[in-house]
């Protein structure tokens, strides 16, 4: 027990005990109370590389001020202080400084990173990465949906982290969408091989080229599926294919990648197999598409972004 | 970053590190004191995550300052001390309200089987759970007078009651402390 410890054992004691077998109670809390929390267990590895993050932690530019600022010190003091702030903020822009990129709705944007590696993120979201990858991974931060192409640096893994899951890949392509409204985590892999860490269980999965992993966020439940024809891509690149596909599953994609919403007027419509290719970079085009693909049918806007499918195609 | 991580380096140490080469330092620091400094807050105020949070700033801060750092006590007591002002001001900020109110139903049903908590888990698991089911003020209270080292005065001043209250916030946690410990410390 340290002294301080003492003085506060005291302290209880004076106050709150009248007799000798109190006191020893008092003691008896006080020791028997020191495991409160000690169960609790960060893990100091995550919290450092979130801290680095924040921080735009790099180190040894920002050491080598020091000298500068021991110089500057006889300098006169109006110029010092001009002078450190530019400084500072030169040593930043060389090297921890953390850049972020957003896309608002109904936008899309490309970009490179400092390894060369290119990014193109959807509507909606915000990726977050250092202006100079240093240390032993280059990590980057998503929310909202992004393809990657990674450039191969076999000794400096490349780490996407979303709220959910951590995506490790050392060279190669993927898709990954999790908008926290959607409750999923998805990750397609175009080229190359990925992991994947769901960060609650720690499970984690390895995928290939042309596969999908879909890991609901509040079941954990997930899914690896083929999508050879790229379609996790339409966001990008403006195109969806099917291969005698139901359209209700074709829909879907639609639904998901204009917000919007479609009914079926009859009930056996939805399985309706097809066939089709269509530019998916307007909606409009795209449900035009459909009515070509399957003469029978009409889709009819019925307000607050909802379409009717009717008429029939396969009966 | 592989630096050796093992041998956890004396406060003087790494203070001095701190102004030569302050990037390892503070990744030494870090690593030494991240849990230590996220269980005083979460003694104080019982949110993992909130802690996690707060624990952040606290090294952050300790960075932004490491040029005009000038630390009387240890890096220990430094840390320590910001933590919990770090931690009282979140909770002055955020307006959490004191429910004088149990947080939780629990403190007396665990009486009957406290013989049984032998184990060292389940005895913590004990102590956890009475004291996060203390009545906000009181537990705060208990939890700086007990592990924050601060005299009753001090925690008076800091939350802004009277040192009666403080007392009666104390008497009133250590009587369920009491009851609920009594026959586990009485059996050993």
């Amino acid at each position: 027990m340290t002294s301080k410890e003492k003085k506060g054992l005291e302290q209880w004691v004076d106050f709150h005990s009248g007799s000798a077998e109190e006191s020893k109670m008092m003691k008896g809390i006080w020791e028997a109370t020191g495991v409160y929390k000690s169960s609790f267990q960060p893990d100091v590895n995550k919290e450092f590389s979130r801290y680095k993050a924040k921080t735009g932690h790099s180190g040894a530019v920002i050491a080598s001020m020091k000298p500068w600022l021991i110089l500057l010190k006889v300098a006169a003091a109006a110029a010092i202080l001009v002078f450190a702030v530019l400084l500072y903020k030169y040593s930043l822009d060389a090297s921890g400084k953390m850049d972020n990129i957003t896309a608002g709705k109904g936008v899309s944007k490309s970009f490179l990173l400092s390894d060369g590696s290119s990014v193109s993120i959807n509507e909606n979201t915000r990726l977050h990465f250092p202006a100079n990858f240093s240390g032993a991974d280059r990590r980057v931060q998503l929310t909202g949906e992004a393809f990657f192409q990674v450039t191969k640096d076999a000794t400096h893994p490349f780490v996407v982290e979303t709220p959910q899951a951590e995506i490790q890949v050392l060279g190669t392509s993927f898709n990954v969408r999790e908008y926290p409204n959607e409750g999923v985590t998805e990750v397609f892999v175009k080229t190359g091989k990925v992991a994947v860490t769901k960060k609650t269980t720690g499970e984690r999965h390895f995928l290939l080229a042309g596969d999908k992993l879909t890991i609901e966020t509040a079941t954990n439940a997930a899914i690896i599926s083929k999508d050879n024809r790229g379609n996790s891509l339409a966001w990008k690149n403006g195109r969806l294919v099917f291969d005698e596909k139901p359209i209700d599953e074709i829909l879907k994609s639609v639904e998901r990648l204009y917000h919007v919403h479609f009914e079926f007027e009859s009930k056996t419509l939805h399985n309706c197999l097809l066939n089709i290719t269509f530019d998916a970079s307007h909606m409009n085009d795209a449900l035009k598409s459909f009515e070509v693909a399957c003469p029978g049918i009409r889709i009819r806007p019925s307000g607050r972004g909802g379409y009717t499918v009717v008429g029939k195609c396969c009966e | 970053m592989a630096v050796a991580l093992s041998n956890e380096l004396p406060d003087e140490n790494l203070l001095a590190l701190l102004t030569q080469d302050s990037e390892r330092a503070m990744e030494l620091i870090f690593r030494q004191y991240y849990i230590f400094v996220c269980r005083s807050i979460t003694r104080i105020l019982p949110h993992g995550h909130v802690a996690e949070d707060l624990a952040q700033d606290v090294f952050h801060d300790l960075w932004k300052k490491r040029d005009s750092l000038i630390i009387k006590s240890s890096l220990t007591a430094y840390l320590r001390r910001a933590a919990v002002n770090k931690t009282l001001n979140f909770i002055r900020d955020r307006k959490i309200k004191w429910d004088d109110e149990p947080a939780l139903e629990t403190t007396t049903n665990a009486v009957p089987n406290a013989r049984q908590y032998l184990e060292a888990q389940e005895l913590r698991e004990l102590i956890d759970r009475t004291i996060d089911g203390l009545p906000e003020r009181c537990r705060l209270v208990f939890t700086l007078s007990r592990f924050e080292e601060m005299t009753y005065q001090e925690i008076a001043n800091d939350l802004g009651i009277s040192i009666k209250t403080v007392e009666n916030q104390m008497s009133k946690a250590l009587r369920i402390l009491k009851a609920v410990l009594a026959p586990v410390l009485q059996s050993s």
